[in-house]
């Protein structure tokens, strides 16, 4: 009974804290659509590389995971993790930065968007 | 055989249950109460808002046992060498002055907001054995601004540090000026010497000690939920730093050595590591997990 009060507790009380903590910063991509951007996910096959959450199949550890990519800080630890970097860097990584081992995959400005739009919605 | 039981005892048994009962009750109610106010955001986390009289105290019974209990085992070397106090003013200037001060010398604005405030040098021969000084500028103190000097200073630089606090009430105003004028010239030599600390533990020590966890989340490694850097975990099987270096043991000691040696443009910022710690850290990322 004690400790299944003291477990509830601490139940409410990291619910609580987790409330408390809501990040209030919301990116987001004009004109992207998640949905479109997970099926571009799934045809240009960016799992082979990346571990993105909700697209299945091989979970690739060549790139960086790419779960809650919203919070990330930078894009390719070079560019701010915004719409505008983050879609140019989907479109044409070596446009960027001519050494990443990322390749231009020929991902359409539309398809960018959708996909930026996908991972901004991953949290 | 039955156990004849004493007149009284069944009610003696009841009392310790009570007891008991009560104790958890009052326990859980302190608990539930530290929450309520922890949560309602009663609780202030204000650097301008002091601890109580109580907390101070407390704190400060912690801190002298907890001190003098890991420094009882320290061998103290001669400290009275001029040429080593002389090292331990470059330290002092470079490392200890913009918090605790100098003497005719107030801190530098970061030091007069902290909270414990940091405490003026002179008075600390007096206060600790010369064996617990070095520990504390070792081993820093949590939960107030001291940092442990440990991988930012040698083992030299550490006992000339003392060295200097321990001749630091003797020395007047100009004494003390004159000596800081003349190490203008000389620097405080880092550690560059791993820890006795065993592996893997060590690994996790060094990389905690550069920050790495503060700016990347790394699997094993409590500390706050940062997004700055890409996250670490299962590092083994991924096949590129930074996106540009394939990831081997040699190439990842190079970048966390020096990362713009490796990308120019790259975000992650040189932190000073030895090239012996950054393979320690190296080693550590590179294990299996």
């Amino acid at each position: 009974m004690t400790r299944l009060t003291f477990g509830a507790a601490i139940l409410l009380a990291s619910t609580l804290s987790a409330c408390a903590r809501a990040p209030t910063y919301e990116p987001q991509i004009e004109n992207g659509n998640a949905a479109s951007g997970k099926l571009a996910m799934r045809r240009l096959q960016c799992n082979v590389c990346h571990t993105i959450p909700g697209i299945g199949g091989t979970q690739g550890m060549v790139g960086p995971p790419l779960r809650q990519y919203r919070r990330n800080v930078y894009v390719a630890g070079k560019f701010p993790n915004t719409a505008n970097y983050l879609v140019q860097w989907i479109a044409n990584p070596p446009a960027l930065s001519p050494d990443t081992a990322m390749p231009a995959l020929g991902v359409s400005r539309d398809d960018a968007r959708d996909i930026a739009a996908y991972l901004y919605s991953l949290d | 055989m039955a156990t004849r039981q004493k007149p009284g005892g069944v009610k003696h048994r009841h009392k310790l249950w009570f007891g008991v009962v009560g104790a958890s009750a009052l326990v859980l109610a302190g608990v539930a109460a530290g929450f309520v106010i922890l949560l309602s955001g009663g609780f202030s986390t204000a650097a301008t808002t002091q601890h109580f009289w109580i907390t101070h105290r407390l704190l400060d019974i912690g801190l002298s046992v907890s001190v003098n209990a890991a420094a009882s085992h320290i061998k103290v070397p001669a400290l009275t060498d001029p040429t080593m106090i002389a090292q331990g003013m470059a330290c002092y200037r470079m490392h200890c002055i913009d918090c605790h001060g100098a003497p005719g010398e107030a801190p530098a604005a970061a030091g007069r907001g902290m909270l414990p405030v940091p405490a003026p040098l002179s008075q600390a021969t007096r206060d600790w054995s010369t064996a617990a000084l070095y520990y504390i500028t070792k081993k820093g103190v949590r939960m107030t601004g001291m940092p442990a000097w440990e991988f930012r200073m040698s083992e030299h630089s550490l006992w000339s540090t003392v060295a200097l606090l321990a001749a630091m009430p003797q020395l007047s105003i100009s004494q003390f000026d004159d000596l800081k004028a003349r190490s203008q010239s000389s620097t405080c030599p880092v550690n560059t010497v791993s820890p006795q600390t065993p592996y893997p533990d060590r690994g996790e020590m060094l990389l905690r000690q550069y920050a790495c966890h503060s700016c990347h989340r790394i699997e094993g490694v409590t500390g706050p939920k940062t997004y700055a850097g890409p996250e670490l975990n299962r590092w083994s099987e991924r096949k590129y730093i930074a996106g540009v270096l394939p990831n081997t043991r040699q190439n990842l000691t190079q970048w966390i050595h020096n990362p713009q040696s490796v990308n120019p443009l790259t975000m992650m910022p040189n932190l000073a590591v030895p090239e012996s710690h950054a393979e320690e850290i190296a080693r550590y990322l590179l294990a299996p997990r």
